[in-house]
């Protein structure tokens, strides 16, 4: 924008003195009063409920269960279901980047400035459960999870070890390949990676998933497409459907008891 | 369907995905009741003046 | 009485010490109270007028101001706290204790900074969905989501590096978890997909450089401890700058 453009622009924003309303003294007492406010509850908080020390640290005594601090417990809690370098790196790398794009994924011109769900449905509902999501999570970390990340009902005795005959967990493609009777038998050998059947039809489920759920909304909602652009959709729909696969692997894996969908030598999902 | 079979069994799977479930949608739908609350809130305050 | 106030009040702000430091009046004119924000330079944050919308609390809900004011509790309480604490591994548990037993207000302040950090956190995210519903990172105001994003991972990354500074066992497995998933991340840690493939071993990849060794142990404190009262704080004021700047330029996104 060339810079007259941008003063004209800015001009154009600026409020008549009726609209605007002088900082001091509206909103400078506004924030001294919450100032206080916090202060008070941090002072009050301090005093009830003073900061944990535990024994010396010591890398010999391992304690039973290790919880990281409560807002690394959702990312903690999806280690039940997915490997470290899912839960620990990648998702929260697709948080952080899937946050950044928001702006420049969102075309709505309506809803800026003001509070509204009904002129932007899609976005604040894709908001807020990503972020019902996260805090669920935490909640079951912080309050659900005991001895060995065992499953711990408030009304369970937290004392006692949960029997450790646990579900037997089974790989997706094992499944199929009982299921239809399929070879054990690699059908070809790229380098470490030799595929059975089965195997290869896990990954054309999982691309599958993607591919599938790229095209629903592009033939059925044509207008939703249009709005976004060839780019933006494809990087909302990504980041939408990755958002969706994490409680969906999760369902799979406490319904069916499967515990990778995809496994190749270097990763398994 | 032996991998379905002890659904209602330790660790209580299904339990845990009603939770889940039941969990994750009170919070969404707490969180559109918010800005639902709000919006109308703020139009109410425009009406009035 | 009123006469004695008023001497009172000449004698102190009728001078040249008094008037070299504030160049106006009490803000009870309008003249004063823009002069006021002209002149103070912590004041200076904040425009002349603001859009009355912007006044509500039910729309800012102080949210933004509060995270920035846990920040400004938590350096306070933090030099305070740096003064008694030596990052070795033979000291830093004792040092803790010694906070809550022999130092004056040393258990008020230890605990004022966990509770600051805890309040920080959470208003970071709840700061963050607030400027989300009010759809507030729209044009002209894409980049300063970003900021915000960037001060959102700073927060917690300053919050977990804070963890450890206990040395107790609360502190060690916390951390030992969170390095445990840096050991997996793909190509850089030598658990991580094609981690191995390009050469990663446990005393090259990512973990070992955020731990500086194979395990948690006293050069980790000490990196963890330097990051958590230098490096990172810095980074997040040099962020906090551009994010207070860049609302102070667009202004508040307020209705009306």
């Amino acid at each position: 924008m060339e810079i007259s453009a941008l003063i004209k622009k800015t001009a154009a924003e600026t409020r008549s003195p009726e609209d605007t309303a002088l900082v001091w003294p509206n909103l400078v007492y506004i924030e001294l009063i919450s100032i206080l406010l916090a202060t008070a509850v941090l002072l009050f908080l301090s005093l009830v409920s003073p900061a944990p020390l535990e024994e010396l640290a010591s890398a010999d005594t391992t304690p039973n269960p290790t919880k990281a601090p409560w807002y690394f417990l959702g990312l903690q809690e999806l280690l039940v279901y997915f490997d470290p370098w899912l839960a620990g790196v990648v998702l929260p790398s697709m948080i952080i980047v899937g946050l950044i794009v928001i702006p420049y994924v969102d075309p709505n011109p309506n809803g800026k400035g003001y509070y509204t769900f009904s002129e932007r449905k899609f976005s604040v509902l894709g908001f807020t459960f990503g972020l019902a999501l996260w805090y669920i999570l935490i909640v079951i970390g912080v309050w659900f999870r005991g001895l060995d990340w065992s499953w711990y009902w408030p009304w369970s005795d937290s004392s006692i070890h949960m029997s450790v005959t646990a579900v037997k967990l089974v790989d997706l493609e094992l499944i199929i390949q009982n299921m239809f009777g399929l070879s054990a038998d690699p059908v070809m050998t790229l380098g470490r990676y030799a595929p059975t059947v089965s195997n290869i039809i896990t990954v054309l489920l999982f691309l599958g998933y993607y591919a599938v759920g790229f095209t629903i909304p592009f033939l059925l909602l044509r207008n939703f497409f249009n709005q976004l652009g060839m780019i933006r959709y494809n990087l909302v729909m990504f980041f939408f459907l990755s958002m969706c696969g994490v409680p969906l692997k999760m369902f799979l894996r406490l319904i069916f008891n499967i515990k990778y969908l995809l496994v190749t030598p270097w990763f398994k999902i | 369907m032996g991998f379905m079979s002890d659904i209602w069994g330790y660790p209580y799977r299904l339990g845990i995905t009603l939770f889940l479930i039941v969990g994750t949608a009170l919070l969404t739908v707490g969180f559109v009741g918010i800005a639902v609350w709000l919006e109308k809130s703020f139009k109410n305050e425009k009406i009035k003046k | 009485m009123k006469e004695i106030i008023a001497k009172i009040v000449k004698l102190i702000t009728d001078n040249q010490v008094y008037r070299s430091v504030f160049r106006h009046g009490f803000p009870t004119t309008d003249a004063n109270r823009a002069l006021v924000m002209f002149s103070n330079v912590i004041l200076h944050l904040h425009p002349v007028r603001v859009r009355r919308g912007a006044l509500k609390i039910r729309f800012t809900w102080c949210l933004g101001g509060l995270t920035f004011f846990f920040f400004i509790m938590l350096a306070i309480t933090g030099v305070f706290l740096m003064f008694y604490y030596v990052p070795d591994t033979r000291r830093a548990y004792n040092d803790i204790k010694d906070l809550g037993t022999v130092i004056y207000f040393g258990s008020l302040f230890r605990n004022m900074h966990r509770w600051a950090a805890h309040a920080m956190v959470l208003s970071v995210w709840m700061h963050m969905t607030r400027v989300f519903l009010t759809g507030s990172y729209k044009p002209p105001r894409e980049f300063n989501w970003v900021v915000g994003v960037l001060l959102l991972v700073l927060t917690l990354v300053l919050s977990w590096t804070g963890y450890l500074l206990p040395w107790d066992q609360l502190a060690l497995w916390a951390v030992t978890v969170g390095s445990k998933m840096a050991e997996a991340t793909p190509l850089l840690g030598n658990a991580g997909p094609f981690g191995q493939e390009i050469g990663m071993t446990p005393a090259n990849d990512v973990r070992f450089v955020l731990l500086g060794g194979t395990v948690v142990g006293q050069s980790a404190l000490l990196r963890f401890y330097v990051l958590h009262c230098l490096g990172l704080p810095l980074v997040s004021a040099v962020l906090m700058a551009v994010h207070f700047w860049r609302i102070r330029k667009d202004g508040f996104s307020g209705p009306l």
